[in-house]
């Protein structure tokens, strides 16, 4: 696990600006972690941007925060962002929101910085914007083809993760997972206890069990586990589901049951749990499996 | 080149909503693709290839090299995602799109696969087949029909008709990989 804390910048223009943070110039450059808690819990003027109120107090309240593990930065404006990069801090992780209006040809600007932001090495960026549908033409540009396994898109008004998460609740997963092995996090507003295991990377892998086995079934296996995410607890749920693949040691191919045309070419064939199949390769090959009907290793 | 005829249609037919042939899946929702970033098309026109109007592919770097196509086992029904290509024959066409073509809508709900899906072509419309393609620099197109949503399991005689409506149009040279289905 890192040594170093886990640092987090959020970027937005609309933090509520009481005129007390005014007066001492608290927005002309980078806002503390204490003054982004403050305003979170003492100011009600966040409106739209309420998810990222709630975000700033579940990580401020964290464990993984108050043991120092987690560093919170706040700017009003991405080039405040990019100057505290060029000074040496570097984020682990950039929450960053796409529209300044006050700034002329914002999107283009937005893609610009963003492209600064993106080159910081192993950076993670949730992009926020009220304007989901319509950044696909900014960034699906070929400018961006070396960072798409380092941005995520969120649409300012609420949404939900397809199955599972609030996009609030993901991020901080996200977050907290970064920082520490264990940790509790949300799905559906439920507290989870999740700790890494063989099976699960992060939090996150939980979106896989939810493709794989379906939302409703895990969201009952959840409860059955007491809502703690750990080694026994996805066993318990990969076995109930009793689902398993077919292998073939001698092709190294790993096969859906259902797809059983040509199976006399690749006997013998050994049956593995989702478990063991997770365990052996991964939770991506079990989906890809799932979804191409066989896999060849 | 010429669209697919009536005769083409009745052959490889009926047309298909995405997951009809696949009974493991729930029922097609298009509300749940439409969340996940999987259901438009509008996007990916410019990436979009078509067996009548603009052809194959000439993207020199997304062409598959003899020795990439032993070294990844693409004949033994291996994937090699770089250059991986999607094709759905649909009631008009075939069409087909690179695989890696990025779909930060997708990315957006499944963090992993932010890029298109064979649905990201049909728009979530009705199709014949579909499976993945690769162009490669011996002058084969090599093929298979992997694909959750318009995928077929069916048997060799059926994949030779569809092998034989691509080359009717303007996609010539089709080896079929090996599958385990």
């Amino acid at each position: 696990m890192n040594h170093k804390p886990t640092t987090v910048f959020i970027i937005d223009d609309d933090f509520p600006k009481p005129p007390e943070f005014r007066e001492k110039g608290v927005y002309n450059s980078a806002i503390s972690m204490e003054n982004l808690y403050h305003l979170a819990v003492n100011n009600n003027e966040w409106q739209h941007l309420s998810y990222l109120q709630q975000l700033i107090k579940d990580i401020y309240t964290s464990e993984s925060r108050l043991r120092g593990e987690i560093n919170l930065i706040g700017f009003s404006t991405p080039t405040q962002a990019l100057k505290e990069i060029e000074s040496g801090i570097l984020p682990n992780v950039v929450i960053y929101d796409w529209e300044y209006l006050n700034s002329p040809a914002y999107s283009q600007n937005s893609t610009e910085w963003l492209l600064k932001i993106l080159v910081v090495p192993n950076v993670f960026v949730f992009i926020y914007s009220n304007l989901k549908q319509q950044l696909p033409k900014y960034l699906n540009h070929s400018s961006f083809n070396s960072h798409f396994s380092s941005f995520q898109l969120f649409s300012k008004k609420g949404e939900q993760i397809p199955s599972s998460f609030k996009a609030e609740e993901f991020i901080f997963q996200h977050i907290i997972g970064l920082a520490t092995d264990r940790g509790e996090i949300k799905i559906n507003g439920i507290n989870i206890e999740f700790t890494k295991n063989s099976y699960l990377k992060s939090a996150s892998d939980i979106l896989y069990l939810q493709r794989i086995l379906g939302s409703e079934f895990v969201l009952d296996e959840l409860a059955k586990i007491e809502f703690r995410v750990n080694e026994l607890g996805v066993e318990k749920i990969l076995n109930d589901s009793k689902g398993y693949l077919l292998f073939s040691e001698k092709k190294n191919i790993l096969l859906n049951p259902s797809e059983n045309k040509n199976k006399e070419e690749l006997e013998p064939l050994v049956e593995l749990s989702y478990a063991e199949v997770i365990k052996r390769f991964s939770i991506s090959v079990l989906e890809d499996t799932l979804e191409r009907g066989f896999l060849v290793m | 080149m010429p669209a697919l005829t009536e005769e083409h249609i009745k052959i490889l037919g009926p047309l298909i909503n995405p997951f009809e042939r696949n009974l493991e899946k729930p029922p097609f929702d298009i509300e749940v693709l439409k969340a996940r970033g999987e259901a438009h098309n509008n996007a990916f026109t410019y990436a979009i290839h078509n067996g009548i109007d603009n052809g194959l592919p000439t993207t020199p770097e997304k062409i598959l090299t003899t020795q990439e196509r032993d070294e990844y086992r693409i004949l033994e029904g291996r994937k090699y995602f770089e250059k991986c290509y999607l094709w759905v024959i649909d009631e008009v066409s075939i069409k087909i799109m690179w695989e890696k073509t990025p779909n930060i809508l997708r990315g957006a709900a499944i963090p992993e696969k932010a890029y298109v899906c064979h649905t990201n072509i049909t728009g979530c419309q009705k199709a014949l087949a579909g499976g993945e393609m690769y162009f490669c620099e011996d002058g084969n197109i090599y093929i298979n029909f992997s694909s959750d949503r318009y995928g077929y399991r069916g048997t060799d005689e059926r994949k030779k008709r569809v092998i034989e409506v691509m080359e009717y149009m303007e996609y010539k040279n089709i080896q079929l990989i090996k599958e385990y289905f």
